[in-house]
């Protein structure tokens, strides 16, 4: 195939300006906010779902690779372009098409920054309850691949739980609305299955979501402890107690730390472990909740719980949460983020075994997660040059996953798998689980195009290993380099 | 003589006494026999000598909701789960539970009773429907306005595909990523991708407090205003019955339309909820009263049974509506059923978009007519139309239970929804000898 002639034809869907394909232009879409990078043969920008479909006929009659890109922010690998493939960016279809406060819908075109949405309809009493960390830069589109989660999905689900309808493209080209504002479409559920399918099943380009009424009271607290598995202990208890919160977020020492660097929230210097906890809904409901959470707390051995006595403290509470892994960037020029996920009861165990692997392997792990479901974020610190700390990184990396998996976890609660974790997939599910979702994907995608390196298993070994060997000197230019400002979950 | 071949092949990979000859008629067809595995493996080597004999077969759980669907195109073998029928999994403090398919909703529900917790999915008859059924159906209850359906509630499962082999999807935790959406798919399928043997639910803590408000509305388009201005005060359920259905659900009519709105939470919180529901209602004229509810779930159990009873109505459909366009349904739809001879019972959910209607034979007929030989001269034209305002409104109609002959005119599932070329692949991927419920699913599948 001839580049130029699949340039030709996608310059005459999109128009000459949407299409990006020379070298030096395509440098900057190599990478999604993971390790791995890849040039793509050309870049899209359609505009339209007539145009998004036009661009998938051409692929089909190419057989040529196609990723489906929103804002990049993905971390497991799901937007890096294929070899020869095109990247498909939903960039320039960033409307909100329809909000529909009646029956509290919004339909959003793929491109609709997440947080964007949430800002226009909170005049109406609305927002959209799924958070990424990354809210301020993720679509929604990319949201819908990955069915990301976010803080507040404790209580309130993924992005899964807030999908009602989607327009999408088929591989080929074929164009389908899927769900809507009314329940109970017949046939089988392939929003479910797209949902989360990380770009391997075709493109979205609309999305009907639902709307939220904003809770009428929100509190937020900080409880400080002396360590992390006492932290942990006591989101069991509130948990086991039979209340959920919005939200539970556990960070370390080492991530305060970092945080008090860069956002000064007050901290203090020695606490172990502090739990995040905000609770939301009636205003008697909070009051009835308010004394049992702040007890548990204290029999798990807080040793001091602040309350954000203000809209604005609360804030400061988040800002320092979701520009957590940012503020990384302050002690080390790379990390590796994990994204597993374990039985809530199992978390003390596993924090403290994270604990030592840390010290076993002598690297630094900055801890930072939403206990309330379970989901470990360790950050494993490195440096890039240091090949053997690198080989250090990938070896702990792979006994905590190991460790999650064995207490009867998962591999990734919000992540997705991409490239990142493929190789890992094999530890989660038999050869037999694994070909029946390639099965799911070839009813989707029979030419095998849509991301088609990622989520399984390529039998190449694990996925950093190679990394290490082939693109090490990739991963301090870029995407695990952690910076101050990003926004990642 | 075939049958008999698979008979015995089946006797090896299962007990003996787990193939039997009582097989329950799904639309007048009744398979020569019936397998009843008591474990996994046995289930899904029963599926793989089923497969290898080409037979097609029924899927039977508790056999509460078989009506759902076409007729099947053949029905040689039944299969039944209730031989699964342990709790394998139980950690109150992760909110995870994990079942077999032939776990009974009554018996899961009680198991996390004993823990303070509760699985919010309504389904009929919970004593018999199972876990792996009700699934299947795709049943729920009207607290899917706050708790969604099936799919919501549903993080993992294992599932054995048409050709035998048992697959894993999703976990047992509550938050999950790795792999693609396999369990979700199986949610609302009929049985057609695979026969569901496991179940991983997410599970809640019971409300402090649960207290039903039963609001009497002088006509429909009371009952539907009100409903929207008492999803103001956030209710976990809302439903509006009509005059045969506050017969069957209450026991008495109280008013040409009533409200019923479910509150669950916090005590004070509730009781807050209550008395706003019951001021909006002052505010249109509507009546607040007690529902009798020393057995508030009773009542609610009474809504989902609705045209689920043993004893059926002729004719049981669903119809659904952008949720705020519900009452245009409803309301053409009581037109039409002025002329019916039958009474006409539907329980509607407003805040979710959809209804249920259920036509009974008239009183003095209840005995002498046969339920199957319903006045399909009448009901067609009411179902077509129904479905053609369901449509208009941004919605479908899907026939739950009727005669063979109704069925077959009205097609249940109505037009083909958009991507059926996928599903037809999905269908030919994981049942490729078309064995499982043949011809039951949308499209013939």
């Amino acid at each position: 195939m001839e580049t130029r002639e699949l340039v030709e034809r996608l310059q005459a869907i999109v128009g000459a300006e949407h299409v990006v394909y020379l070298p030096e232009d395509l440098i900057v879409f190599e990478r999604d906010a993971s390790i791995d990078a890849q040039l793509p043969a050309a870049v899209v920008f359609p505009r339209t779902t007539a145009e998004v479909s036009g661009v998938l006929a051409v692929a089909s009659e190419f057989k040529v690779p196609v990723v489906p890109k929103g804002a990049g922010t993905g971390l497991s690998g799901g937007a890096v372009p294929e070899e020869n493939g095109i990247l498909l960016s939903v960039s320039r279809m960033r409307e909100i098409l329809e909000i529909d406060a009646e029956n509290r819908t919004a339909l959003v075109e793929p491109g609709v920054v997440n947080l964007e949405l949430s800002d226009e309809v909170a005049h109406l009493g609305l927002y959209y309850a799924p958070d990424p960390s990354s809210q301020k830069a993720c679509t929604l589109g990319g949201n819908v691949a990955e069915n990301s989660g976010g803080a507040h999905c404790l209580r309130y689900g993924c992005t899964l739980n807030h999908v009602l309808g989607l327009e999408v493209v088929f591989p080929g080209g074929e164009t389908a609305w899927i769900g809507g504002k009314a329940p109970d479409a017949p046939g089988y559920d392939l929003m479910s299955a797209i949902i989360g399918s990380e770009g391997t099943m075709g493109v979205v380009t609309k999305i009907l979501v639902k709307l939220l009424p904003l809770p009428e009271a929100v509190e937020t607290y900080l409880a400080i402890f002396d360590d992390v598995p006492a932290a942990c202990e006591a989101v069991s208890s509130i948990i086991g107690n039979g209340i959920i919160p919005a939200a539970l977020e556990i960070m370390d020492q080492v991530v305060t730390r970092a945080i008090e660097e860069a956002y000064h929230i007050g901290y203090p210097p020695d606490a172990g472990g502090v739990l995040i906890i905000e609770i939301d809904g009636m205003q008697e409901e909070l009051d009835e909740q308010r004394e049992p959470i702040l007890d548990l707390c204290r029999q798990a051995g807080a040793r001091t719980i602040k309350v954000a006595q203000t809209a604005e403290e609360r804030e400061t509470v988040w800002a320092g949460r979701k520009g957590a892994i940012g503020a990384l960037g302050r002690l080390a020029s790379s990390y590796y983020i994990q994204d597993c996920v374990v039985p809530r009861t199992k978390l003390p165990e596993i924090m403290r075994f994270v604990e030592d692997v840390a010290e076993r392997y002598d690297i630094i792990i900055a801890n930072v997660f939403h206990a309330g479901d379970g989901n470990l974020h360790p950050n494993l610190l490195f440096d890039v040059r240091d090949g053997e700390q690198v080989q250090r990184v990938i070896a702990a990396g792979e006994e905590i996953i190991r460790a999650c998996i064995d207490a009867g976890g998962s591999l990734s609660g919000e992540h997705g798998i991409g490239t990142e974790k493929q190789e890992y997939m094999g530890w989660l599910y038999s050869e037999e689980d694994l070909e029946a979702m390639r099965k799911l994907k070839r009813a989707f995608d029979p030419d095998w195009l849509f991301n088609p390196t990622k989520v399984f298993p390529t039998g190449e070994g694990p996925h950093a290993a190679k990394i290490h060997i082939g693109k090490a000197p990739a991963i301090a230019s870029q995407a695990g380099h952690a910076t101050a400002d990003a926004v990642w979950k | 003589m075939l049958t008999e071949t698979i008979h015995t092949q089946l006797a090896q990979v299962v007990s003996r006494e787990a193939v039997s000859a009582d097989a329950p008629t799904v639309d007048g067809r009744r398979p020569a026999f019936a397998v009843t595995p008591r474990s996994v493996e046995e289930l899904a080597a029963a599926v793989a000598e089923l497969a290898a004999a080409a037979t097609p077969t029924i899927l039977v759980g508790g056999g509460t909701m078989l009506e759902l669907g076409m007729p099947p195109s053949a029905a040689d073998a039944a299969l039944r789960t209730t031989g699964l029928n342990a709790i394998t999994e139980y950690q109150p403090a992760d909110l995870i539970l994990t079942a077999e398919a032939g776990v009974t909703l009554a018996v899961l529900q009680q198991a996390l009773r004993e823990h303070g917790q509760m699985l919010p999915l309504e389904v009929p008859r919970p004593q018999q429907a199972t876990v792996g059924g009700a699934l299947a159906a795709n049943a729920h209850g009207p607290l899917r306005y706050a708790f969604g359906t099936g799919k919501d509630l549903v993080m993992g499962m294992r599932f054995v595909q048409g050709d035998g082999t048992v697959v894993k999807s999703g976990g047992e935790v509550v938050k999950n990523v790795a792999g693609f959406g396999l369990h979700k798919l199986q949610v609302g399928a009929l049985g057609t991708l695979g026969v569901i043997a496991t179940v991983t639910f997410k599970v809640f803590p019971a409300p402090k407090a649960d207290e039903t408000v039963v609001f009497a509305c002088a006509d429909a388009s009371a009952a539907f205003d009100l409903a929207y201005a008492v999803r103001a005060h956030h209710p976990a359920a809302a439903v509006i019955l009509n005059e045969p259905a506050q017969a069957r659900v209450l026991g008495e009519t109280r008013g040409s339309h009533v409200l019923l709105a479910r509150f669950m939470g916090a005590q004070r919180a509730v009781a807050r909820q209550v008395r706003a529901a019951s001021a909006a209602a002052a505010g249109v004229g509507a009546a607040a009263g007690e529902a009798d509810l020393a057995a508030g779930g009773a009542l609610w159990q009474k809504c989902v049974d609705l045209g689920w009873e043993a004893a059926a109505p002729p004719v049981l459909f669903k119809a659904s509506a952008v949720p705020s366009e519900l009452r245009h349904v409803y309301a053409d739809l009581m037109r039409s059923a002025e002329t019916s001879d039958g009474t006409v019972g539907v329980v509607a959910d407003p805040l979710s978009g959809s209804l249920r209607c259920g036509v009974w034979p008239p009183a003095e007929h209840e005995c002498a007519l046969d339920a199957r030989q319903s006045p399909l001269a009448q009901l067609v034209p009411l179902l077509q139309r129904a479905r053609t305002i369901s449509q208009e409104h941004g919605g479908s109609l899907e026939v739950q239970r009727g005669s063979v002959s109704l069925k077959t005119a009205v097609d249940v599932w109505g037009p083909h929804p958009q991507g059926l070329a996928v599903m037809r692949n999905l269908k030919r991927t994981y049942d490729p000898g078309h064995i499982l419920n043949p011809g039951r699913f949308v499209g013939d599948m």
